[in-house]
């Protein structure tokens, strides 16, 4: 086959399988700019969805406690896992293996496993559902992430680097910390950025044991059970959307930039 | 290095705490936990009762309002999770598994009684009274009943076929139009009840002298199929909705009826709860369906309020039962539902004003007014057909489960 016509080809299947990914999601932001009730009827351009989305306490308070959460989480996540990271890939053998499944299990298990596992050691443990419960959970569902965005950051940096530091007269943690995280930095914010957005998409494991704390795919889920979709949560959607896809342009852009000027050693 | 390390430490137990420390903050008095189902109070509601709760007792609350998708769910948090709800909105069934198994606590009848006199709707009362004697624990809050709804351009608005259950198993349609035209209910307690009602219709129709008298024997046959359960009656419903099959084009629960308002669905009519027909009738578009309730017999549901075992301010919780059936607050509440609810004073005054309204019907078939009016604001002919469902225990729960499994995969 032809090369060109190779390339065209494949350039199709990814606006097709783009196309199917995001054309839903288009829609629904089209449609949050109308206020007609049923999703697909069209009735004139306004913004009331988007009016009665930031008047909406309970959708204020949940999206407020969703950051909250996502925040806290997150930031032990990375701290956790870069940590972990570090001693992961220091180790030999069956350390590291043993260590690497131990740190896996949470990511490789089915969410509603990890859901009812959580709920009942809270309960055994005697930890109220609640914010406790919450970021407890959420740290240890999205640390393996961050271990998975820094890890590989580590190998790439100069090994050596961490010795020098030793050989310079460096205490063991002065060189961890002033020549080896610095450069794991990038892994670490896009770990943070995963860490933030997979704990803001969690549903399964928070309805076991939010306990009162709504956070937004637990308002939304309870919304839409009784009397169907709520035309205020397209506003919420597209928002949310949006947010995140903002901020993944900009983490590309930086990076970008960021590796340009970058000299090589 | 240690300062960091300490730093990251502290940053961590602080992002713990903190939340915890707020929380911890207001006394439990001045709190109020509310478990509801979700978008189911108009919004303002719950900072107008705290200044009523302080205009009327002096003191201060803070609600804390939380949502279930099913009230499954919220018996698992109450029971199982021993949550501390002050009030919880379960249906008609789950309430009474509640009461029955010592969840629920009596109310506080001197500062709310539902039984009063002329407070709830006539009937409804009575109708709850099967699982709460005396009113000492559950306060209505919404409910209806459920019964066929139909497209009026296919099918001509007060069709007599309509007014049988017969409707949802007739090929008709599926004859002259060569596609299925039915909806139904992907939820086994309504459609158990539903077939159950319909194969019997030649017994009730003797008890009640052809559809004419309700009378109490009527009564008793039509509650025991909301009530009883046997490997028989099981397997007899199984068998009548498989054979519903072929003219089913799709089981539903929530999507229904929003797409027969658009018009993306290829159904002419279905089950419908009153409450659905009820709040896509007032939709752009939504001036084309009819809402009946077939003379074979149907179920009222009602969802309402119990305070839970573990609630830990009752007093709260009995201030705003008395505050939700307050007819200033209750009639917000209801214009914003757009369903039939508990209170009588808030209902009758809506009746009222519809039947006053001489332009009601504009723009509308002939006959949306009264339809309308009888889907609302259900008569007494309607509710003395009507039973309530009853809990079924978790054995015979799970035994109905396994014959809806049956019958979608079959």
């Amino acid at each position: 086959m032809k090369k060109e016509v190779k390339t065209a080809l494949l350039w199709a299947f990814v606006g097709v399988a783009l196309f199917v990914m995001y054309v839903p999601i288009l829609i629904l932001i089209i449609y949050s700019f109308t206020d007609a009730k049923a999703l697909g009827v069209w009735s004139g351009f306004s913004f009331e969805l988007y009016a009665n989305l930031f008047t909406d306490s309970e959708i204020m308070s949940a999206l407020g406690n969703s950051m909250i959460l996502a925040a806290a989480s997150a930031t032990l996540a990375t701290a956790l896992g870069t940590t972990a990271a570090v001693g992961i890939f220091y180790m030999r053998k069956w350390k590291k293996s043993t260590a690497h499944f131990i740190a896996n299990i949470t990511m490789e298990n089915a969410e509603i496993v990890t859901g009812v596992a959580f709920m009942i050691f809270f309960l055994v443990v005697n930890i109220h559902y609640g914010w406790a419960a919450l970021i407890i959970a959420h740290t240890m569902i999205i640390t393996p992430y961050v271990i998975l965005s820094v890890t590989p950051r580590l190998s790439q940096i100069n090994p050596n680097l961490y010795e020098a530091g030793l050989d310079l007269g460096a205490s063991p943690f002065r060189s961890l910390f002033t020549v080896v995280v610095p450069q794991l930095v990038p892994g670490m914010v896009s770990g943070f950025i995963m860490a933030f957005t997979l704990s803001l998409d969690d549903f399964i494991v928070s309805k076991f044991i939010n306990g009162g704390v709504q956070t937004i795919p637990i308002y939304l889920y309870n919304a839409l059970a009784k009397r169907g979709a709520d035309p205020t949560l397209r506003a919420l959607s597209s928002v949310l959307f949006v947010a995140v896809l903002t901020v993944l342009i900009v983490l590309n852009v930086v990076g970008a930039r960021k590796r340009k000027k970058v000299v090589k050693v | 290095m240690k300062k960091k390390l300490t730093s990251i430490l502290t940053a961590g137990a602080i992002a713990i705490s903190a939340p915890l420390a707020l929380a911890a903050c207001a006394p439990r008095s001045s709190v109020l936990k509310i478990y509801n189902w979700g978008d189911y109070i108009e919004e303002s509601l719950i900072g107008e009762f705290e200044s009523w709760y302080e205009e009327q007792t002096g003191e201060k609350v803070t609600v804390k309002y939380d949502t279930f998708d099913t009230c499954e769910t919220a018996l698992m948090r109450v029971e199982t999770q021993k949550a501390d709800y002050d009030l919880v909105c379960p249906s008609d069934y789950i309430a009474e598994r509640m009461i029955s198994s010592g969840l629920a606590l009596k109310l506080d009848k001197s500062i709310f009684d539902p039984g009063a006199d002329g407070l709830l709707y006539d009937g409804l009362a009575d109708i709850v009274g099967v699982f709460d004697d005396g009113n000492e624990y559950f306060v209505p809050y919404v409910w209806g009943t459920f019964g066929i709804m139909y497209d009026v351009n296919r099918i001509d608005a007060g069709d007599t076929r309509m007014e049988s259950w017969s409707a949802l198993w007739s090929d008709e349609w599926l004859v002259s139009s060569g596609k299925r035209r039915t909806l139904m209910k992907d939820s086994v307690r309504d459609a158990y009840s539903v077939a159950r009602i319909y194969e019997n219709r030649d017994r009730l129709s003797e008890l009640s002298d052809g559809f004419t008298d309700y009378n109490s024997v009527y009564q008793a046959e039509i509650g025991s199929y909301f009530s009883s359960v046997s490997d028989e009656s099981i397997e007899s419903a199984k068998n009548t909705l498989i054979a519903q099959k072929k003219v089913v084009c799709k089981y539903e629960v929530d999507d229904g009826k929003n797409d027969l308002l658009a018009g993306t669905t290829d159904a002419w009519l279905g089950l419908f709860w009153s409450c659905d027909a009820g709040l896509i009738m007032i939709e752009d578009g939504g001036d084309h369906f009819y809402y009946t309730v077939p003379k074979e017999g149907s179920n009222v549901w009602v969802d309402g309020w119990l305070i839970p075992k573990y609630a830990k301010n009752t007093k709260a919780a009995n201030y705003f039962l008395k505050f939700i059936n307050t007819h200033e607050y209750a009639a917000i509440n209801f214009d914003w539902m757009g369903s039939s609810m508990a209170l009588k004073s808030v209902m009758d005054e809506a009746k009222e004003a519809i039947e006053e309204d001489e332009q009601f019907e504009d723009g509308y078939y002939d006959g949306y007014k009264q339809m309308y009016i009888d889907m609302m604001f259900p008569p007494p002919e309607v509710i003395n057909r009507c039973g309530v469902m009853r809990d079924f225990g978790v054995k015979r729960g799970t035994d109905l489960d396994s014959m809806w499994i049956d019958v979608k995969t079959t």
